[in-house]
Protein backbone atom coordinates (compact mmCIF):
# COMPACT_ATOMS: atom_id res chain seq x y z
CA UNK A 1 0.00 0.00 0.00
CA UNK A 2 1.44 3.68 -0.64
CA UNK A 3 2.07 5.73 1.92
CA UNK A 4 -0.59 8.51 2.02
CA UNK A 5 0.83 12.13 -0.02
CA UNK A 6 -0.15 15.37 0.34
CA UNK A 7 -1.20 17.39 -2.90
CA UNK A 8 -1.80 21.55 -3.04
CA UNK A 9 -5.00 21.90 -5.00
CA UNK A 10 -5.24 24.35 -7.86
CA UNK A 11 -8.61 26.27 -9.57
CA UNK A 12 -8.58 25.03 -13.72
CA UNK A 13 -7.74 28.39 -15.55
CA UNK A 14 -10.87 28.95 -18.17
CA UNK A 15 -9.34 28.27 -20.81
CA UNK A 16 -6.95 26.15 -19.83
CA UNK A 17 -3.50 26.31 -21.49
CA UNK A 18 -2.04 23.19 -23.47
CA UNK A 19 0.21 21.88 -20.87
CA UNK A 20 -2.75 21.59 -18.02
CA UNK A 21 -5.20 20.30 -20.68
CA UNK A 22 -2.41 17.64 -21.71
CA UNK A 23 -1.44 16.75 -17.96
CA UNK A 24 -4.92 15.92 -16.78
CA UNK A 25 -5.58 14.02 -20.02
CA UNK A 26 -2.40 12.20 -19.38
CA UNK A 27 -3.85 11.29 -15.47
CA UNK A 28 -6.62 10.34 -16.92
CA UNK A 29 -5.60 8.08 -19.38
CA UNK A 30 -3.20 6.86 -16.30
CA UNK A 31 -6.14 6.09 -14.10
CA UNK A 32 -8.90 5.07 -16.48
CA UNK A 33 -7.14 3.18 -19.01
CA UNK A 34 -7.85 4.02 -22.59
CA UNK A 35 -10.23 7.50 -23.15
CA UNK A 36 -11.65 8.84 -26.06
CA UNK A 37 -10.13 11.96 -26.69
CA UNK A 38 -13.94 13.94 -27.67
CA UNK A 39 -14.97 12.44 -24.33
CA UNK A 40 -12.06 13.63 -22.66
CA UNK A 41 -12.21 17.33 -23.63
CA UNK A 42 -16.15 16.93 -22.59
CA UNK A 43 -15.43 16.04 -19.15
CA UNK A 44 -12.84 18.99 -19.40
CA UNK A 45 -15.40 21.38 -19.44
CA UNK A 46 -16.45 20.42 -16.42
CA UNK A 47 -13.57 19.92 -14.42
CA UNK A 48 -13.16 22.68 -11.97
CA UNK A 49 -9.85 22.39 -9.71
CA UNK A 50 -7.00 19.92 -10.02
CA UNK A 51 -4.34 18.32 -7.76
CA UNK A 52 -0.50 18.51 -7.91
CA UNK A 53 2.05 16.66 -6.42
CA UNK A 54 5.32 18.04 -5.18
CA UNK A 55 6.68 17.55 -8.94
CA UNK A 56 3.85 19.40 -10.59
CA UNK A 57 2.63 16.30 -11.41
CA UNK A 58 -1.46 16.08 -11.60
CA UNK A 59 -2.79 13.61 -9.25
CA UNK A 60 -6.08 14.33 -8.93
CA UNK A 61 -9.45 16.43 -10.50
CA UNK A 62 -12.90 17.33 -9.29
CA UNK A 63 -15.71 18.37 -11.39
CA UNK A 64 -19.23 19.46 -11.30
CA UNK A 65 -22.25 18.61 -13.59
CA UNK A 66 -26.21 19.57 -13.06
CA UNK A 67 -28.67 16.97 -12.71
CA UNK A 68 -32.21 16.38 -11.29
CA UNK A 69 -31.27 14.37 -7.91
CA UNK A 70 -33.89 11.89 -6.90
CA UNK A 71 -32.78 12.23 -3.40
CA UNK A 72 -33.20 15.76 -2.96
CA UNK A 73 -37.04 15.70 -4.16
CA UNK A 74 -35.50 16.02 -7.35
CA UNK A 75 -34.02 19.37 -7.57
CA UNK A 76 -31.41 20.89 -9.99
CA UNK A 77 -28.09 20.90 -8.33
CA UNK A 78 -24.56 20.27 -8.85
CA UNK A 79 -23.58 17.18 -8.42
CA UNK A 80 -19.58 16.89 -7.77
CA UNK A 81 -17.33 14.20 -8.54
CA UNK A 82 -13.77 13.23 -8.21
CA UNK A 83 -10.58 11.55 -9.00
CA UNK A 84 -7.29 11.02 -6.70
CA UNK A 85 -4.79 8.55 -7.76
CA UNK A 86 -4.22 6.49 -5.16
CA UNK A 87 -1.63 7.81 -2.91
CA UNK A 88 -3.33 10.90 -2.71
CA UNK A 89 -6.92 9.37 -1.89
CA UNK A 90 -6.95 10.45 1.53
CA UNK A 91 -10.05 12.05 3.46
CA UNK A 92 -7.39 15.88 3.99
CA UNK A 93 -6.83 15.98 -0.11
CA UNK A 94 -10.37 14.73 -0.85
CA UNK A 95 -11.73 17.23 1.59
CA UNK A 96 -9.29 19.98 -0.13
CA UNK A 97 -10.87 19.25 -3.27
CA UNK A 98 -14.43 19.59 -2.22
CA UNK A 99 -13.80 22.82 -0.74
CA UNK A 100 -11.87 24.13 -3.14
CA UNK A 101 -14.89 23.13 -5.48
CA UNK A 102 -17.67 24.64 -3.58
CA UNK A 103 -15.70 28.10 -3.31
CA UNK A 104 -15.72 28.03 -6.77
CA UNK A 105 -19.14 26.74 -7.90
CA UNK A 106 -20.29 29.22 -5.14
CA UNK A 107 -18.31 32.47 -6.95
CA UNK A 108 -19.64 31.18 -10.34
CA UNK A 109 -23.51 30.98 -9.87
CA UNK A 110 -23.20 34.91 -8.19
CA UNK A 111 -22.02 35.40 -10.97
CA UNK A 112 -24.91 34.51 -12.69
CA UNK A 113 -23.97 30.63 -13.73
CA UNK A 114 -25.57 27.62 -12.69
CA UNK A 115 -29.12 29.15 -12.72
CA UNK A 116 -31.72 26.66 -11.58
CA UNK A 117 -29.31 24.98 -9.64
CA UNK A 118 -29.81 25.02 -5.78
CA UNK A 119 -26.35 24.40 -4.61
CA UNK A 120 -23.97 21.37 -4.58
CA UNK A 121 -24.65 18.08 -3.78
CA UNK A 122 -21.44 15.88 -3.32
CA UNK A 123 -21.34 12.17 -2.88
CA UNK A 124 -19.08 10.54 -0.62
CA UNK A 125 -17.29 8.36 -2.39
CA UNK A 126 -13.79 7.64 -0.63
CA UNK A 127 -14.62 5.37 1.92
CA UNK A 128 -12.56 6.68 4.41
CA UNK A 129 -14.31 10.25 5.15
CA UNK A 130 -17.22 9.47 6.71
CA UNK A 131 -15.21 7.90 10.01
CA UNK A 132 -12.38 10.71 9.63
CA UNK A 133 -15.13 13.72 8.86
CA UNK A 134 -18.68 12.32 11.29
CA UNK A 135 -19.42 16.05 12.15
CA UNK A 136 -22.58 16.69 10.32
CA UNK A 137 -21.64 20.49 9.23
CA UNK A 138 -18.01 20.09 7.73
CA UNK A 139 -16.56 23.55 8.93
CA UNK A 140 -14.17 24.39 6.52
CA UNK A 141 -17.17 24.45 3.34
CA UNK A 142 -20.52 23.92 4.88
CA UNK A 143 -21.83 21.65 3.50
CA UNK A 144 -24.58 19.46 5.72
CA UNK A 145 -25.20 15.50 6.52
CA UNK A 146 -28.29 15.04 3.57
CA UNK A 147 -28.43 12.08 4.37
CA UNK A 148 -27.83 8.65 1.74
CA UNK A 149 -28.18 7.86 -2.52
CA UNK A 150 -29.40 5.19 -4.10
CA UNK A 151 -25.59 3.39 -4.04
CA UNK A 152 -24.94 4.08 -0.38
CA UNK A 153 -23.42 6.62 -0.33
CA UNK A 154 -23.44 9.58 2.25
CA UNK A 155 -24.25 12.91 0.98
CA UNK A 156 -23.48 16.00 1.79
CA UNK A 157 -25.06 19.43 0.11
CA UNK A 158 -25.05 23.29 0.27
CA UNK A 159 -27.67 25.56 -0.81
CA UNK A 160 -26.68 28.58 -2.79
CA UNK A 161 -27.48 31.54 -0.04
CA UNK A 162 -30.59 32.76 -2.60
CA UNK A 163 -31.61 29.63 -4.09
CA UNK A 164 -35.36 28.80 -4.09
CA UNK A 165 -37.19 25.13 -4.75
CA UNK A 166 -39.47 24.28 -7.65
CA UNK A 167 -41.00 21.51 -6.05
CA UNK A 168 -44.20 20.50 -8.81
CA UNK A 169 -47.38 20.69 -7.47
CA UNK A 170 -46.03 22.76 -4.82
CA UNK A 171 -44.18 25.91 -6.18
CA UNK B 1 -42.67 33.76 29.86
CA UNK B 2 -41.19 35.21 26.58
CA UNK B 3 -42.44 38.12 25.06
CA UNK B 4 -43.17 38.15 20.98
CA UNK B 5 -42.39 42.11 20.82
CA UNK B 6 -44.86 44.36 19.74
CA UNK B 7 -47.46 40.87 18.30
CA UNK B 8 -50.20 39.74 20.78
CA UNK B 9 -48.82 36.73 21.76
CA UNK B 10 -46.57 34.79 24.58
CA UNK B 11 -44.73 31.90 24.26
CA UNK B 12 -44.90 29.79 27.55
CA UNK B 13 -42.25 27.09 27.20
CA UNK B 14 -43.91 24.13 29.11
CA UNK B 15 -40.86 22.12 29.56
CA UNK B 16 -39.50 24.58 31.99
CA UNK B 17 -42.92 25.89 33.68
CA UNK B 18 -45.23 23.22 33.58
CA UNK B 19 -49.19 24.88 33.41
CA UNK B 20 -51.79 22.01 33.84
CA UNK B 21 -54.38 24.70 32.82
CA UNK B 22 -52.72 25.86 29.99
CA UNK B 23 -52.01 21.43 29.26
CA UNK B 24 -55.95 21.40 29.42
CA UNK B 25 -56.25 24.60 26.70
CA UNK B 26 -53.81 22.85 24.61
CA UNK B 27 -55.39 19.58 24.52
CA UNK B 28 -58.93 21.51 24.04
CA UNK B 29 -57.24 23.28 21.24
CA UNK B 30 -56.29 20.03 19.44
CA UNK B 31 -59.14 18.10 19.99
CA UNK B 32 -61.90 21.18 18.63
CA UNK B 33 -59.41 22.70 16.33
CA UNK B 34 -56.89 20.23 14.85
CA UNK B 35 -59.00 16.83 15.11
CA UNK B 36 -56.73 15.11 17.04
CA UNK B 37 -58.00 11.46 18.42
CA UNK B 38 -57.72 10.72 22.42
CA UNK B 39 -54.54 8.79 21.59
CA UNK B 40 -52.79 11.22 19.27
CA UNK B 41 -53.84 13.85 22.24
CA UNK B 42 -51.93 11.57 24.79
CA UNK B 43 -49.07 11.02 23.02
CA UNK B 44 -48.58 14.31 21.59
CA UNK B 45 -49.13 16.23 25.00
CA UNK B 46 -46.26 14.56 26.31
CA UNK B 47 -44.09 15.85 23.72
CA UNK B 48 -45.19 19.39 23.87
CA UNK B 49 -42.43 21.65 24.05
CA UNK B 50 -44.20 25.64 23.60
CA UNK B 51 -47.36 26.55 23.61
CA UNK B 52 -47.85 30.30 22.34
CA UNK B 53 -51.24 32.00 24.69
CA UNK B 54 -53.15 34.86 23.11
CA UNK B 55 -52.48 37.83 25.28
CA UNK B 56 -55.89 39.32 25.35
CA UNK B 57 -57.99 35.97 26.24
CA UNK B 58 -55.32 33.53 28.10
CA UNK B 59 -55.71 30.97 25.69
CA UNK B 60 -53.56 28.83 23.60
CA UNK B 61 -52.99 29.88 20.42
CA UNK B 62 -49.95 27.75 18.82
CA UNK B 63 -48.47 24.83 20.40
CA UNK B 64 -45.19 22.75 19.27
CA UNK B 65 -43.95 19.18 20.02
CA UNK B 66 -40.39 17.65 19.91
CA UNK B 67 -39.68 13.47 19.98
CA UNK B 68 -36.24 12.00 19.35
CA UNK B 69 -36.26 9.87 16.00
CA UNK B 70 -34.03 9.39 13.47
CA UNK B 71 -35.89 10.56 10.46
CA UNK B 72 -36.48 8.88 6.77
CA UNK B 73 -33.19 8.86 4.86
CA UNK B 74 -30.76 11.18 7.32
CA UNK B 75 -29.98 8.15 9.73
CA UNK B 76 -28.95 10.52 12.51
CA UNK B 77 -30.91 11.07 15.93
CA UNK B 78 -32.63 14.27 15.45
CA UNK B 79 -35.70 16.03 17.24
CA UNK B 80 -38.40 15.89 15.15
CA UNK B 81 -41.01 19.15 15.35
CA UNK B 82 -44.33 19.52 14.84
CA UNK B 83 -46.64 22.59 15.10
CA UNK B 84 -49.71 23.29 15.65
CA UNK B 85 -51.14 27.02 15.23
CA UNK B 86 -55.27 28.12 15.14
CA UNK B 87 -56.20 29.39 11.96
CA UNK B 88 -57.11 32.94 12.85
CA UNK B 89 -53.40 33.26 13.39
CA UNK B 90 -51.56 31.73 10.34
CA UNK B 91 -50.84 34.30 8.85
CA UNK B 92 -49.48 35.83 11.40
CA UNK B 93 -45.07 34.45 12.10
CA UNK B 94 -46.17 32.65 15.16
CA UNK B 95 -45.39 29.74 13.74
CA UNK B 96 -41.77 30.55 12.58
CA UNK B 97 -41.01 32.21 15.29
CA UNK B 98 -42.03 29.62 17.96
CA UNK B 99 -39.95 27.12 15.66
CA UNK B 100 -37.13 29.19 15.98
CA UNK B 101 -37.42 29.50 19.96
CA UNK B 102 -37.70 25.82 20.41
CA UNK B 103 -34.44 25.20 17.80
CA UNK B 104 -32.46 27.47 20.14
CA UNK B 105 -33.98 25.92 23.14
CA UNK B 106 -32.77 22.53 22.05
CA UNK B 107 -29.31 23.64 20.83
CA UNK B 108 -28.58 25.51 24.09
CA UNK B 109 -29.10 22.05 25.63
CA UNK B 110 -27.10 20.37 23.48
CA UNK B 111 -24.62 23.33 24.00
CA UNK B 112 -24.16 23.33 27.03
CA UNK B 113 -24.36 19.20 27.91
CA UNK B 114 -27.26 18.87 29.30
CA UNK B 115 -28.80 16.82 26.60
CA UNK B 116 -27.11 15.74 23.35
CA UNK B 117 -29.49 12.84 22.41
CA UNK B 118 -30.86 14.59 19.22
CA UNK B 119 -27.69 16.03 16.46
CA UNK B 120 -30.20 19.32 15.23
CA UNK B 121 -33.91 19.65 14.57
CA UNK B 122 -36.04 18.23 11.48
CA UNK B 123 -39.33 19.20 10.34
CA UNK B 124 -41.71 17.95 7.67
CA UNK B 125 -43.94 20.72 6.35
CA UNK B 126 -47.53 19.48 4.90
CA UNK B 127 -48.72 23.03 4.89
CA UNK B 128 -48.50 23.62 1.08
CA UNK B 129 -49.26 27.19 1.20
CA UNK B 130 -45.66 27.48 3.65
CA UNK B 131 -44.16 25.32 0.92
CA UNK B 132 -45.31 27.76 -1.96
CA UNK B 133 -44.36 30.64 -0.23
CA UNK B 134 -41.51 29.89 1.80
CA UNK B 135 -39.34 27.85 -1.17
CA UNK B 136 -35.92 29.61 0.01
CA UNK B 137 -33.87 26.09 -0.24
CA UNK B 138 -32.27 27.47 3.48
CA UNK B 139 -34.82 29.43 5.49
CA UNK B 140 -32.83 32.36 6.47
CA UNK B 141 -33.26 32.92 10.19
CA UNK B 142 -34.03 29.23 11.48
CA UNK B 143 -31.33 28.56 8.67
CA UNK B 144 -33.64 25.20 8.54
CA UNK B 145 -32.28 23.81 5.04
CA UNK B 146 -33.94 21.61 2.33
CA UNK B 147 -33.15 18.27 2.11
CA UNK B 148 -35.62 16.33 0.71
CA UNK B 149 -39.61 15.32 0.18
CA UNK B 150 -40.65 11.96 2.32
CA UNK B 151 -42.92 9.58 0.96
CA UNK B 152 -45.50 11.49 0.87
CA UNK B 153 -43.92 14.23 -0.69
CA UNK B 154 -43.66 16.81 1.81
CA UNK B 155 -40.36 18.57 1.90
CA UNK B 156 -37.97 17.88 4.36
CA UNK B 157 -36.04 20.33 6.37
CA UNK B 158 -33.13 20.16 9.02
CA UNK B 159 -30.51 22.45 11.24
CA UNK B 160 -27.81 20.88 12.80
CA UNK B 161 -26.64 21.68 16.13
CA UNK B 162 -23.13 23.32 16.46
CA UNK B 163 -20.38 21.00 16.81
CA UNK B 164 -23.39 17.81 15.67
CA UNK B 165 -21.56 14.21 14.61
CA UNK B 166 -23.15 11.23 12.84
CA UNK B 167 -21.06 8.54 14.76
CA UNK B 168 -24.27 7.66 16.48
CA UNK B 169 -25.89 7.09 12.87
CA UNK B 170 -25.60 5.53 10.06
CA UNK B 171 -27.78 4.37 6.76
CA UNK B 172 -31.24 3.68 7.16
Amino acid sequence: MNEPRKMRVETLPQPPDDAIRDAIYAFWLRQLGDMDRGAAAQRLGRVLAFGLDDNDAVVATCSAVPARVAAMGHQMMLVYRSLLAGAFNTPDNWMAMVTRAWELVEAQQAAGEHAGCIGLLVPVTEAAVPAARPEAVWAENGLIHAGYGQRGFPLRVRHFADARLHIEGVT
Amino acid sequence: MSEAGELHWDFVNLRESPQAGLMEGIERMWREQAGLSPQQIEQRAAEVLLAAVDRGSGEPIGVSTVYLHRPGNLGVPLWTYRTFVTAAFRKKSVGMEMMIQAAEWLEDRYADGTDRRGQGVYMEIENPVINRHRNEAIWPRSRMAFVGLNRHGHVCRVRYFSGASLESGGPP
